[in-house]
């Protein structure tokens, strides 16, 4: 069950990307609710099994590396945190700029994780 | 001559003064030359570079382990390098890896795939430029994916290179391609400084080139500050096409740090200062700001 859910993860942030990638806002906001269905059932399973995304953070793709670090902030700071640094020092654009204000969030307390 | 070409000498005899020169030519650089003229002989400071036999100064010595011309002191850069018999090269353009291995100030990638095999971080790019439609494409999913592979490739390669510049020429004969073609060329524009920025949005409109309103222009942001403000030269800066559709994207869609709402969410009714930090701390993390 929990490994269904991580494939799920998996699968929506690669089809996040896409949407990024052409543009298509109306799909992001669609397949962001439903990352954030999948956050909150993990989250949600005994003992928190949003740890069960650890394994995405060294995944290739940066804007799956970059939500499984955003989930895991709360409990796994600094291996998100690193996957942050990693995804803003790539260059890859939308996804870089956007992990280096969450990174500055972080620094200046405007963003606490959970 | 004309001024782009001018340009793109300039650049590159630039390169070839720096002391890492030798980073712009290709392993098979030989391939280029003509048949029987020695490596050496053209690219001197590739010769200087890669000597194996080159000397080096005894360890124990404060400089210990360095390139050295032999005469006791430490190599120096190279100074003035000349061009050899380039001009007898019948693939000039080719011989050049125009993207240094690393990421260099004078360009930002766009999304899209990461730089992949030999180009990224070990050589120059060896790939081939995306193909070009022989008409419009019919969705914005595909019209996306061309501008973006094109995009893409065009960073690799250099904008200023002469594989870049055939490539656009080429996009230039596609009337049906024109309004891509523009966004394509400008899309990997550098940063540039917010007085640019704003000054360029104060010129006639220019292809490939958006305005955009750092303080976002929709309604309640107009009844809260008023039009003059919105509308104000402070308030107004150009940037390329693409780059300009990525960030209204970025607006657009949920964040995680403004709590799962979009920054256009989030921001509005916030103060005209917050908004203004906001738009600017966007624009300079996602590459169109210095």
């Amino acid at each position: 069950m929990i490994e269904n859910l991580v494939k799920q993860f998996l699968s929506v942030a690669l089809a996040q990307y896409d949407a990024i990638y052409v543009l298509d806002n109306r799909k992001y906001n669609r397949l962001y609710a439903r990352m954030q269905k999948i956050r909150n059932e993990l989250k949600n399973k005994d003992g928190d099994q949003r740890r069960a995304l650890l394994p995405l953070l060294s995944h290739p793709n940066v804007q799956v590396k970059q939500m499984a670090a955003n989930t895991l902030l709360g409990i796994a700071p600094i291996p998100a945190r690193r996957a942050l640094e990693e995804v803003k020092a790539s260059g890859i654009q939308p996804q870089s700029g956007d992990a280096w204000g969450m990174i500055d969030a972080l620094d200046d307390g405007s963003f606490i994780p959970n | 001559m004309d001024q782009r070409d001018a340009a793109w000498l300039r650049h590159q005899q630039s390169r070839w003064l720096r002391p890492d020169a030798h980073r712009w030519v290709r392993p098979d650089a030989h391939r280029f030359t003509v048949p029987g003229s020695v490596l050496a002989d053209v690219f001197p400071a590739l010769a200087r570079k890669y000597n194996p036999d080159q000397p080096r100064v005894p360890a124990g010595n404060s400089d210990g382990g360095q390139w050295t011309d032999g005469s006791g002191g430490v190599a120096k850069p190279m100074g003035d390098v000349g061009f050899g018999n380039l001009a007898e090269l019948e693939d000039f353009g080719a011989l050049f890896q125009i993207t240094p291995s690393e990421t260099g100030p004078d360009g930002v990638q766009l999304a899209g795939d990461p730089p992949e095999g030999i180009g990224h971080n070990q050589g120059p790019p060896l790939d081939e430029p995306p193909e070009i439609p022989q008409q419009r494409p019919e969705t914005r999913g595909e019209r996306m994916n061309f501008v973006r592979s094109a995009v893409s490739w065009i960073g690799r390669v250099g904008r200023y290179s002469p594989a870049a510049s055939t490539f656009l020429g080429a996009l230039d004969q596609a009337e049906d391609l024109k309004a891509l073609t523009d966004a394509i060329r400008t899309a990997n524009d550098p940063p540039a400084t917010l007085e640019e920025l704003q000054a360029r949005a104060q010129l006639p409109p220019k292809a490939g080139y958006e305005d955009h309103h750092v303080v976002g222009q929709f309604g309640q942001n107009r009844l809260q500050f008023g039009d003059d403000l919105i509308d104000s030269p402070e308030n107004k800066v150009r940037l390329p096409t693409l780059k300009h559709l990525d960030i209204n994207g970025w607006y657009s869609r949920p964040n995680e740090r403004f709590g799962g709402l979009s920054p256009r969410d989030y921001l509005r009714g916030k103060s005209w200062d917050e908004q203004m930090s906001i738009g600017l701390e966007v624009l300079r993390k996602q590459g169109a700001l210095k």
